[in-house]
């Protein structure tokens, strides 16, 4: 499974409000790691294998980006 | 400093070498240098300096912050943001005129208080004294400075600028017409170029502020047209490094990538990843307070050498190479504490605002 349909299906596992985990797919010295990025409210709650469809995972409680005004 | 003077010392070479620096906009600064010499004898005296294009380049990507001399040791320093590399110290001149040594320190400048948030390089460029795409801009009713990414022209051939909504369009809140400035306010100095009106916001995409389980984010995008005012002031040139190519593709993770920006000049990085699920992005509307939107569609980016962008940055245009052959493929809007960059793919932008990138425009 292609690293994006994996983060997709891993998403859809996930059951939060819509908006509060993101997934990244972080690619690094040929190596893809799927981090879970949580809205920092949830991020006790959240439940996710510490692997799936073969890529590691991790979480992370999520900080918003912010605009380069 | 006299240029056909057989000897020189650090404190002329110090004085001549911050003229040549803030007329090449390399340097600014509110006091600025009035030399002696005019014409003819200004040109020898900037040769004397032994500076090429290469020097002026890794100059303007270190960021120059300040000049010093030391008359006792006759030598000057030059004082940059960003660490000269060796090989680049090699293009360098470590002496002028053979009796003046030149060092370069990676050394910022000290400040008290709250910085401005100034360009640690060069805000704008001039190419052959066009204003050139990656340059300092902003909307002239609202105090700041953000980046033109790249003219684009609408199928009837009206030229536009691109930058994100954030920037020219005001979070949403510029009116039709809104005037641009170029440069931004915080790149307006004493010494610098005359502010001009570059153009008049026209559209935006859409971009709702609010969370996902609420209102619908998918079509939400960070970015804004302006008309331009007078085509022939403009090039299509990213800042002096490359024209606007004339292709896109798509971005993709592992790509390696360019970009050129009103704070951090030219950088380059590493696409890392491609968010999965909506992703919130903090704005300040000018007078309205804090806000926040969530996309879909981001790219996280990695600087390669140093940090790929930072606030000020905002409107960037987004290239990378592939088989010798430039591709247009993103815009830069957002970035987090961590130093990591945040793009937004460019072929579904272009495809949205039905418009089609300009290159070799006054190149």
């Amino acid at each position: 499974m292609t690293p994006n349909d994996a983060a997709k299906a891993l998403l859809d596992r996930i059951s939060l409000p819509r908006g509060m985990v993101t997934i990244l797919p972080w690619h690094e010295g040929g190596r893809v790691v799927m981090r879970v990025l949580v809205e920092k409210r949830f991020s006790h709650t959240v439940d996710v294998p510490d692997e799936f469809e073969g890529y590691a995972v991790v979480i992370a409680e999520r900080s918003p980006g912010r605009a380069y005004h | 400093m006299n240029a056909r003077q057989e000897h020189v010392n650090a404190r002329q070479v110090a004085l001549a070498l911050k003229a040549w620096a803030q007329e090449n906009h390399l340097l600014q600064t509110d006091f600025p240098v009035a030399l002696a010499e005019q014409g003819e004898a200004r040109d020898v005296l900037f040769d004397s300096l032994a500076l090429t294009a290469l020097s002026e380049r890794i100059l303007r990507q270190r960021a120059m912050n300040a000049i010093a001399f030391n008359e006792a040791t006759n030598e000057v320093v030059v004082f940059t943001s960003r660490k000269i590399t060796q090989q680049e110290l090699k293009v360098l001149p470590s002496a002028i005129l053979q009796e003046v040594s030149v060092k370069y320190v990676q050394g910022g400048i000290a400040q008290a208080g709250t910085p401005t948030g100034g360009s640690a390089h060069g805000p704008y460029s001039l190419h052959n004294g066009k204003y050139t795409c990656g340059s300092s801009i902003h909307p002239a009713r609202a105090l700041g400075a953000g980046t033109i990414g790249c003219l684009v022209k609408s199928p009837d051939g009206t030229m536009y600028g691109l930058s994100n909504n954030h920037v020219s369009g005001m979070c949403n809140y510029a009116f039709d017409g809104e005037k641009i400035l170029a440069p931004g306010h915080n790149d307006i100095t004493a010494n610098g170029m005359d502010p001009f009106t570059i153009g008049y916001h026209t559209r935006a995409l859409p971009m709702n502020h609010g969370v996902p389980d609420n209102i619908d984010i998918t079509q939400n995008n960070d970015v804004a047209l302006f008309k331009i005012a007078d085509v022939g002031r403009l090039t299509s040139m990213q800042g002096l490094s490359f024209d606007t190519p004339a292709n896109t593709f798509a971005l993709l993770p592992g790509q390696t990538v360019e970009k050129i920006g009103r704070t951090t000049g030219h950088s380059t990085g590493i696409v890392m990843g491609q968010m999965t699920g909506p992703f919130p992005v903090g704005y300040t509307v000018p007078g309205l307070g804090n806000h926040q939107a969530y996309f879909e569609n981001i790219f996280v980016i990695q600087g390669t050498n140093d940090l790929f962008s930072q606030p000020g940055d905002s409107g960037s245009l987004i290239t990378t190479v592939l088989n010798g052959e430039r591709f247009a493929v993103g815009l830069l809007f957002a970035g987090d504490q961590a130093g990591l960059s945040y793009a937004l793919p460019l072929v579904p932008i272009l495809t949205n605002l039905n418009v089609s990138l300009v290159s070799n425009h006054n190149v």
